[in-house]
């Protein structure tokens, strides 16, 4: 199925991207802003087409892990670099706490990135211009546990129960309910459990910023086909 | 001299991406919808990369490229995959071609021809 859904976007964007790079002749303003905007809901709709089909993998119990040793202080590091630029046209300071005696971890590498970019991107979406969010990554027992935590616009209480549902986004001032999926907590919380760790959501409410932590453990733990809750619900 | 590239794609539009892309980059681009074709024009042309997708209506693309290696005038082309699948189950019948590499879909059109090249001059 991922490649009947996969193959006509790969047009879509891909001729678009063509066009507004102007490689055949230039566009005249309103050419532009369409083109631009075909191409900008295109890349979109892929994203929400990986996301869901990863999803499905996942409930389907066929998400199988790639597994090698990862530093994590590496790798956090990298991904807070790459996010750096959008945090500071916001102006929003990214604060790294990592302990030292941070052991490496047998996990997927893909995977691992996709939830710590995940939430660091949430984190700054949520966040107001001039705000802080923050990372912290420590050993505990046999597991790392890492920390995103923001001052952001948090999460209402009444709202709580619906944030792992897929497909729930709140319009801010901050941010238009059209720049995200609503399914990259609701993923990054799977891909956690997928390697045997615990993912939770903390926020004191509205505008109380909020803060998630979740753990992997040094070897992954396979749970095999142990039945998992529907998202859905 | 220009380089010469077979595009070997059984969707039109793919295979008119990747064609136009190539010849912007200022490659002689050869194309053909399935395997059979594109082996033919392997070995008329003996393009200098050829670009393949897995899937294709006849047989499939790895299998066509082991057919390449066993002829002495194709066994040298680069061949570069282009798939959808990236992840390690779809990796296993490309990865003992030698000589080979792989593109994951979508490709990027900005880099596409960029990333061609490399196959090539890394490989001559």
């Amino acid at each position: 199925m991922s490649h009947e859904l996969r193959t006509p976007l790969t047009s879509i964007n891909g001729f678009s991207e063509i066009l507004y790079d102007e490689f055949y002749g230039p566009l005249n303003e309103k050419q532009k802003v369409y083109v631009n905007n075909i191409l900008t809901s295109g890349q979109h709709l892929l994203l929400l087409i990986n996301q869901i089909l990863d999803m499905a993998k996942v409930e389907a119990g066929k998400m199988k892990l790639a597994l090698s040793s990862l530093s994590m202080k590496r790798l956090i590091t990298d991904i807070s670099m790459l996010v750096a630029d959008i945090a500071g046209k916001k102006k929003i300071h990214i604060l790294l706490e990592i302990a030292e005696d941070l052991p490496n971890i047998e996990a997927d590498e893909l995977k691992v990135k996709e939830i710590i970019y995940n939430l660091l991107s949430n984190a700054i979406k949520f966040t107001p211009e001039g705000g802080k969010i923050g990372i912290r990554a420590k050993k505990v027992d046999s597991q790392i546990e890492v920390v995103v935590w923001d001052t952001g616009i948090g999460i209402a209480s009444e709202n709580m129960g619906k944030i792992f549902g897929g497909f729930f986004r709140v319009d801010t001032p901050f941010s238009r309910v059209t720049e995200g999926t609503g399914l990259g907590l609701p993923l990054s919380k799977k891909l956690v459990e997928l390697h045997g760790g615990k993912f939770s959501v903390e926020s004191d409410g509205l505008d109380k910023g909020t803060l998630i932590r979740f753990t992997l453990p040094f070897i992954p733990r396979m749970e095999g086909k142990d039945e998992e809750k529907s998202f859905s619900g | 001299m220009k380089k010469k590239a077979l595009v070997v794609d059984d969707n039109g539009n793919n295979l008119m991406l990747e064609q136009d892309l190539l010849e912007l980059a200022g490659f002689d681009v050869f194309a053909a919808e399935n395997a059979y074709d594109g082996m033919d024009l392997a070995r008329k042309e003996k393009p200098d990369i050829i670009i393949m997708d897995v899937r294709l209506p006849d047989i499939r693309g790895s299998k066509a490229a082991k057919i390449l290696r066993q002829d002495k005038e194709t066994r040298d082309i680069p061949i570069v995959f282009v798939t959808a699948s990236v992840m390690a189950e779809g990796m296993e019948e490309i990865n003992d071609i030698p000589n080979s590499g792989f593109i994951g879909k979508p490709i990027n059109t900005r880099t596409f021809a960029k990333e061609i090249s490399q196959f090539i001059r890394k490989d001559n």
